[in-house]
This record gives structure tokens, sequence and C-alpha cells, in this order.
């Protein structure tokens, strides 16, 4: 009997012990977050330097990087999607949201300690619109943003040419406009040859030490704000141009967190070593893209006959190889503006084939694609849709980087692989279509086109912006204006004691908000 | 003297080959460094004039609209004032871009060398006195078979398995022997294993060849005659004069390996002078490649010409300074 209790005892207290151990490793994915450690990250590549003048494209890397440094204005959450106030505490807009006035919270200091002001964003966005690069910082902010006023040392208005209806989400996208540093840092250290060398940011953490094409190290603000948000004592950027050689750092434990391409994801996901979050990234799909000012894609039954001959979730399935599901808006699925019921030419080889007999004549044309062993893949795809319906396509790879763009701008090819833009608000959505747009690489001349995009920039209110915005994402459909086959996702992986990942809302993950439990 | 000088002499043709070459082939390429500062044009899509104008001011500015050859000599009198110039991209000296790479590669060179070296001199001795037996058929597919392999393939096998798997070392990254001594070496051991096992065959088979036609001279058999034992006769008369094909390929290997471990060094993430001539190309960086090549040239010649002064020693038959067949 004696016996028997002892090891009732026992057992109890095993099995207490195990409750008590079981509630505080579940539970320690809501603990308080503990600060301190040091964030490791791989990037790809190094980020050229921080003045904005000297590298004028905002850059996947650097601006990662940037993001750590500075801050924007307003920040998007995406488990809400609403739109949360960070820098700013207040947008209102005026003249039909041709002036937006935000209102700065007060106290914010920089890295060197001078408090942030309304003519700090001045300074720093005049010296932007100043430059020869105008026209490119201009276009990256969307509906022509014209000049900045600083009525008071706390508000600051952006004034635009035409209605922006769209700013206050636009605001939420790190990009070389919100890396604003002090103006009397600005005034002493412009012309400086250092200057491209360092930066002075009001973001939680600021650079300590840079070693070109091998590491970045950024250390605690000591002046930032938001302390509750600012966990690790330290990021360690390494730069490893290798996707595969990032990927290994990681699983070897040298890395925390990267970001990976979808081809890494999948591999990811099986090891039990590492964690993966997805999320839809805001920053443009891939296509084929049509000029449409010459024969024979001036001829709607040609380009329908064209969408119609291509099964687009297939082609989708050749560039993830694996399964496929073709987007049917130019919003990827989970976007705040996200389509759901645009309707796409379906995949109907026989309408194809009677569009062709119809339009009477052969269809010859080179499809240009970028020289990338996955991209060709998806061409000779296409290719071979295209060949099942009578149409002859040669493929044609060109050269990546900057001179494929160039190319692209400069309307050198008649049918390409086509990267759009910028997803984050309608107002930046396909307005280059429009047939009086400088920018209408396509040379689309379509009234219903013109009548889409004007109903876009007139709505008003979230409902009327999203439905004009959709009807817009049809009349795309229906007009058969370019073939959308892929939207982006941003996929982060990293090792399990990494906490509070947050899913990216556009390209760039918020990684400066982790802690470690470690 | 009248050697070094000759060699010395021999330099200015070839460099003024390397880097006129290296200036005229970046041109040929399709795009010039403005599009590289300008990025794909995607951010100018509103407005594409907006790209255009940047563009010629950039290349304006930079004097991209002048003629090759008046850029060429610009370049040459700068340099001959001891001015590298500025990188237009990374907008720092382009010396001091070099002084950041070169050592990186040097140490990655010197080790990897070192252990080709420790590893192909044994191995070639043993397979040469070995000749056709089946220590040497082993020792010969082996190595045939590291030739056959691709470096890359060596240098992710070679992380999969100790960096990845046993976690013993280092996947990739790099800290300066400055910073840290240990971590510095622990991030060189792989990709330094890696070329050092590439070069292996090479060494070991030229040593094998010599040691054999050497091992079958005259003057070993009058040695075997005086009863030496066959180590003492091995290491003091036959593998002195069975180095010249050693120290060539070593010679040129190193010469070559100053440009050439791109690969190795984009795989371990070590920022090198492979990777700073790569980076120079993508962004058509003109200052920064030429910069890169003319260390790399010079390099070239005095390792050249260190192997021929090296032959002076390994057999004073060969002499350059007053005696020999060069007198």
């Amino acid at each position: 009997m004696k016996y028997s209790s002892y090891n009732f005892v026992f057992v109890a207290i095993l099995a207490a012990a195990f409750f008590v151990s079981n509630f505080v490793t579940n539970n320690s994915l809501n603990a308080a977050p503990k600060k301190g450690g040091k964030l490791r990250i791989a990037i790809l590549a190094d980020i050229g330097g921080f003045d904005s003048l000297k590298i004028p494209i905002t850059g996947r890397q650097r601006a990662f990087v940037m993001q750590a440094i500075h801050e924007n204005l307003f920040d998007f959450d995406p488990y809400t999607s609403k739109i949360i106030p960070r820098l700013g505490l207040k947008a209102e807009s005026f003249e039909d949201t041709k002036r937006w006035r935000i209102t700065l919270r007060k106290g914010v200091k920089f890295s060197n300690g001078e408090e942030l002001t309304a003519t700090d964003y001045k300074a720093h966005i005049d010296r932007l619109l100043g430059s020869k690069f105008k026209a490119r910082f201009v276009g990256a902010l969307g509906p022509r943003l014209n000049r900045v006023e600083a009525p008071d040392k706390y508000i600051i208005d952006f004034i635009f040419s035409e209605p922006s209806p769209g700013w206050k989400t636009i605001m939420t996208v790190n990009n070389l406009l919100w890396w604003v540093r002090p103006k009397s840092y600005l005034e002493a250290n412009k012309t400086k040859k250092t200057f491209n060398r360092n930066t002075v940011g009001v973001g939680p953490y600021m650079l300590k030490k840079w070693r070109r094409s091998s590491s970045i190290v950024l250390e605690k603000n000591p002046y930032y704000w938001d302390k509750e948000n600012q966990h690790v004592d330290e990021i360690h950027f390494k730069i490893i141009n290798k996707q595969i050689s990032r990927y290994q750092s990681l699983q070897a434990g040298q890395s925390d967190y990267i970001w990976i391409p979808p081809f890494l994801s999948k591999r990811a996901r099986k090891d039990q070593r590492l964690k993966v979050t997805t999320s839809v990234q805001w920053f443009g799909g891939l296509g084929i893209a049509f000029k449409h000012s010459v024969a024979p894609f001036n001829d709607l039954r040609v380009r329908k006959a064209l969408l119609h001959a291509l099964d687009r979730d297939k082609l989708n399935a050749v560039l993830k190889k694996g399964k496929g599901k073709a987007p049917n808006s130019m919003y990827p699925k989970g976007h705040p503006w996200e389509c759901k019921n645009v309707k796409w030419p379906e995949y109907n080889p026989e309408k194809a084939r009677a569009l062709l007999k119809e339009y009477g004549k052969p269809i010859k044309f080179t499809l240009n694609m970028v020289g990338l062993k996955d991209l060709l893949r998806v061409a000779e795809a296409h290719q071979a849709y295209w060949k099942e319906v009578g149409v002859e396509v040669t493929i044609k790879p060109g050269p990546r980087g900057p001179q494929w763009g160039r190319a692209v701008q400069s309307g050198k090819f008649d049918v390409w692989w086509e990267n759009y833009g910028d997803t984050t608000d309608p107002s930046l959505v396909g307005m280059i279509m429009h047939s009086k747009h400088k920018g209408n690489r396509y040379k689309i001349k379509n009234a219903k086109v013109d009548a889409a995009i004007a109903n876009v920039k007139a709505a008003r209110g979230r409902d009327a912006r999203l439905k004009a915005s959709c009807d817009f994402q049809q009349v795309i459909a229906d007009q058969a204006l370019f073939n959308i086959w892929e939207q982006g996702k941003v996929n982060l992986a990293y090792l399990p004691y990494v906490k509070n990942v947050i899913p990216a809302n556009n390209i760039w993950p918020k990684y400066q908000r982790v802690w470690l439990d470690k | 003297m009248a050697y070094l000088r000759l060699r010395i002499l021999r330099l200015v043709p070839v460099f003024f080959i390397v880097t006129f070459a290296s200036f005229s082939l970046l041109n040929i390429l399709p795009g010039d460094v403005a599009d590289a500062i300008l990025g794909g044009g995607a951010e100018f899509a509103d407005n594409p004039e907006g790209l255009l104008e940047a563009r010629l001011e950039i290349r304006e500015e930079l004097g991209l609209d002048r003629p090759i050859i008046e850029r060429y000599f610009l370049w040459l009198s700068n340099l001959l004032q001891g001015d590298f110039g500025e990188s237009q991209i990374q907008l720092v000296p382009v010396w001091e871009l070099i002084l950041e790479r070169l050592p990186v590669t040097l140490e990655l060179l010197i080790l990897s060398q070192f252990l080709a070296i420790l590893i192909a001199i044994p191995l070639g001795i043993y397979s040469a006195l070995k000749a056709d037996k089946t220590a040497d058929r082993i020792i010969g597919t082996v190595v045939f078979g590291i030739v056959a392999m691709p470096p890359f393939l060596l240098a992710i096998l070679f992380v999969f398995f100790f960096a990845v798997t046993l976690q013993f070392l280092p996947a990739s990254g790099y800290i300066p022997i400055d910073e840290n001594l240990s971590e510095n070496l622990s991030y060189f051991i792989l990709p330094a294993i890696t070329i050092g096992v590439l070069e292996v065959p090479v060494l070991l088979r030229v040593l094998r060849v010599d040691l054999i036609a050497t091992l079958q001279e005259d003057f070993i058999a009058n040695a075997r005659a005086k009863g030496f034992s066959r180590m003492y006769i091995l290491f003091n008369h036959a593998l002195r004069p069975s180095s010249f094909t050693l120290v060539t390929m070593l010679g040129l290997q190193f010469g070559f390996l100053i440009s050439g471990t791109v690969i190795i060094e984009d795989i371990f993430a070590l920022p090198g002078m492979g990777k700073l001539i790569l980076e120079s190309i993508d962004n058509r960086d003109a200052m920064l490649l030429q910069g890169a090549v003319t260390i790399i040239a010079l390099t070239y010649v005095i390792i050249n010409l260190l192997v021929d002064i090296l032959y002076g020693f390994l057999d004073p038959r060969v002499g350059h300074f007053g005696r020999g067949r060069h007198d």
C-alpha cells in the first residue's frame, strides 16, 4: 500500500512537471519579447551607398537595409490591412487629394540626437526633386509629386499636380523618398566624398560598420522613439551573392533570417530546422506584352486568339515547377485591392484557331525574353502552345539587367517579357496604358482603356475605387492587352528562435522588429 | 641584370595590350555604366524621356561621350601620375577598392597552393616510385576523377558536408585577418581546400612524369652505383631537376588564380579580386576594371619573373645573372 502511494505521488509529480514544462514551452511564443542578441541576415548584394543622388535607385537590397535605418510616416499592417501611424500621426487630404497634410509625431530623434521636423523632409525631398533624376523620383512616387511645404515645425504638405487619392497607402512603401536625414547634416555633408558612405536616420538601427561587398553591421539607435519595437542589439548583414550559398548559410546556422526565391521555399518547407513565412508581394508581376501599334497585335482578334491558345495555369506551373494557378488581374491574391471576379480569356485552342482564321493572315513573331533559364523554359512553353494553333514564334534571349529595361523602354520589341511595376495602389497600376501617357511602352491607343483609366482616377472612397480598378482590370482582360502569367510572393526562411516575423506587405519584410528567443 | 631589364621591358607592351584590350572589350559590351547607375529603367516607367535625359547627363559627366581612344589615354596619363581613378559606381578610389580585395585573394591563393603542394608532392613522388603499379593507378584514377569535377560542384559538396551537415566550418563569409585570425582562417579553410584539391591533379601528374624521366637518367644510375640509398637519391639528386614543370605550373596557376577564383569567391562569399572584376564588368565600371586588370597583369609578370629566377636556383645551368645559357 505504502509502495503504491509513493508510486502515485511520483507519477503525479512527473505529470505536473510535464504539464508545466509543456505550458511554458507552448506559451513562450506569446511571451514578452526578449531584448538583445545579434540578428544575422544574408543578403544578395551590397547596397552601393547611402546617397540617393549617387545611387538613384531604391534597389531591393539597399531598401532592405535602409528600412532599419530610416522609417516611413505610415506603415501597413499585413494582418489587419490597416494603415498605422509611425512618424506621421495624421494624414489629411485637401483640394481633391492634390494636397496631403501630414502631422508629424513630436519628439522623434535622429541617431545623432537631432529632432525630426518638417524642414528635414522638405530639405531631403527638395534635393531629390531638384536633381537631374527628378523624372525618376517623380515616377517612383506615383501621381506626380510637385513639391513639399513645411508650414509648421511638425506639419508637412505634399503637393501634387494631379489628384493622388492613394497617397496614404503609397506612403507606407519603403523607398528612397523616406530616407530622410537631418537638414543640418545634409547641408554640412552633402558635398563631402564620404557622404555616400554613411547616413543618419530615425529608424531603430544605425550604421556601425560597412565592409564593402562583404558585410554591414547596424547597431541600436539610442534615440529611437519606439523602444518597444527595438529588440536585438545588432543586425549583421552578410553579403552572399549566390542564392544557394545564402540558403546553405541558414542551414548551417550562420544566418538567422533570409528571404528566398520560390524554388528554395519548397525545399525550406521540408527542412525541419527551418521555418518559412510567405506573403503577397505588392511589387508587380510577370507577363508577355505586345506592342499594340504594329500588326498583327493591333488587331483584337489576334491578341484574343493568342490568349485563348494558352493554358495559363499550366504556364504558371512551368515557372513554379509544380502546381500553378495563373492570376486574372494585376493585383495578386490576398492584395488589399485584389479583384476576385475578373474573367480572363479561357484556354480554348478551337476558339483561338477560329479567331486566327477570321484574321486571315499567317502570324509569325519573335518573343524577346531575358536569357534566364527559368524564363526561357516558360517562353518555350508559350511557343509550344502558340504552335498548336498555327502561330510561329521564335524566341530571342536578351541581356539581363539594365540593358533589358532600356530596350523595353525604347520600344525596340514587338513582343517581350514584361515585368510590370508597383501595385501598391490603383493610382499606380496600369496608368501607363493610357494613350496619352508618356510611358506607354505598349503603344496602346484604345478608347475603352482610356475611359477605364479615367474612371480609376476619378473614383473616390475605397468602394468606388475598388470597383473602378477592377473594371479596368476586366477591360485589360477583354481587350487582351497582355498576358499576365505570374505574381511574386515574398518567402522568408528563418531559424525557429527568430520570433515576431512579420509578413512583408510589399517586398521588404520588417526584420527590424524581430526578437531572438535564445 | 640584363635579363631582368629585358623582362621588365617586355612588361611594357604586355601592359598596353592587356589594358587597351580590356578597355575596348568593355566598350563593345552592350550598355554602359550609366545604365548600371540608373537601374533597369522600371522606375522611369512614368517618364521614359526622363531616363534618356538622365542617361545623357551621366554619360557626359563621366566623359563617356568622348571617343574611346581619348578616354584610354586620359586614363593612362592619370595612371602614370599614380592616379588609378575612382570607381564610377562605388565613388571610391580604385586603389582603395583593390587594396581591400587583393589581400583576400592572396590569402586564398597562398593557403590553397600550400595545401596543393602539401598533397601533390608526396603523392607525386610516391606515384613515380610506384609507376604503373596498383597504387599509381589508383592515385591516377582518383586525380582524374577530381579533374573532371567542376569547381562549383566540389565547393557546394564541401559546404554541404562540412558546414551544413557537420557544422564544423562556416558555409560562407569573410572576417579580415586583422580582426580575428582564427575566424579568418575558419572562413578560408573550405575555399582553400576546394582550390587546392583541384590543383593537386595537375601538379601531381607533372611531378610524376618528370620524376620518372629523371630516375632513368645516367646520373641517377651513377648515384645508385655509388651505393646511395633510394631516398637519398630521390631527395638529393632527382627531385630538384624534376621540379621545373612543377614550378612553372605553380607560377602559371598562381597568376591565373589571382583573377580566376571568381566562382569559389562567389560561392564562399569572399570579397576578392575575382568578384571585384566580375562586379566591374557587370556594372561596366571601366575605371575599376582597368585598375584591377593593371594590377593582375603586373602580378602575373612578376610571378613569372620570380619563377624564372627560381629556375636558376633549381638548376645552376639555367643562369640569368651572368652565368649559364643566357650569357
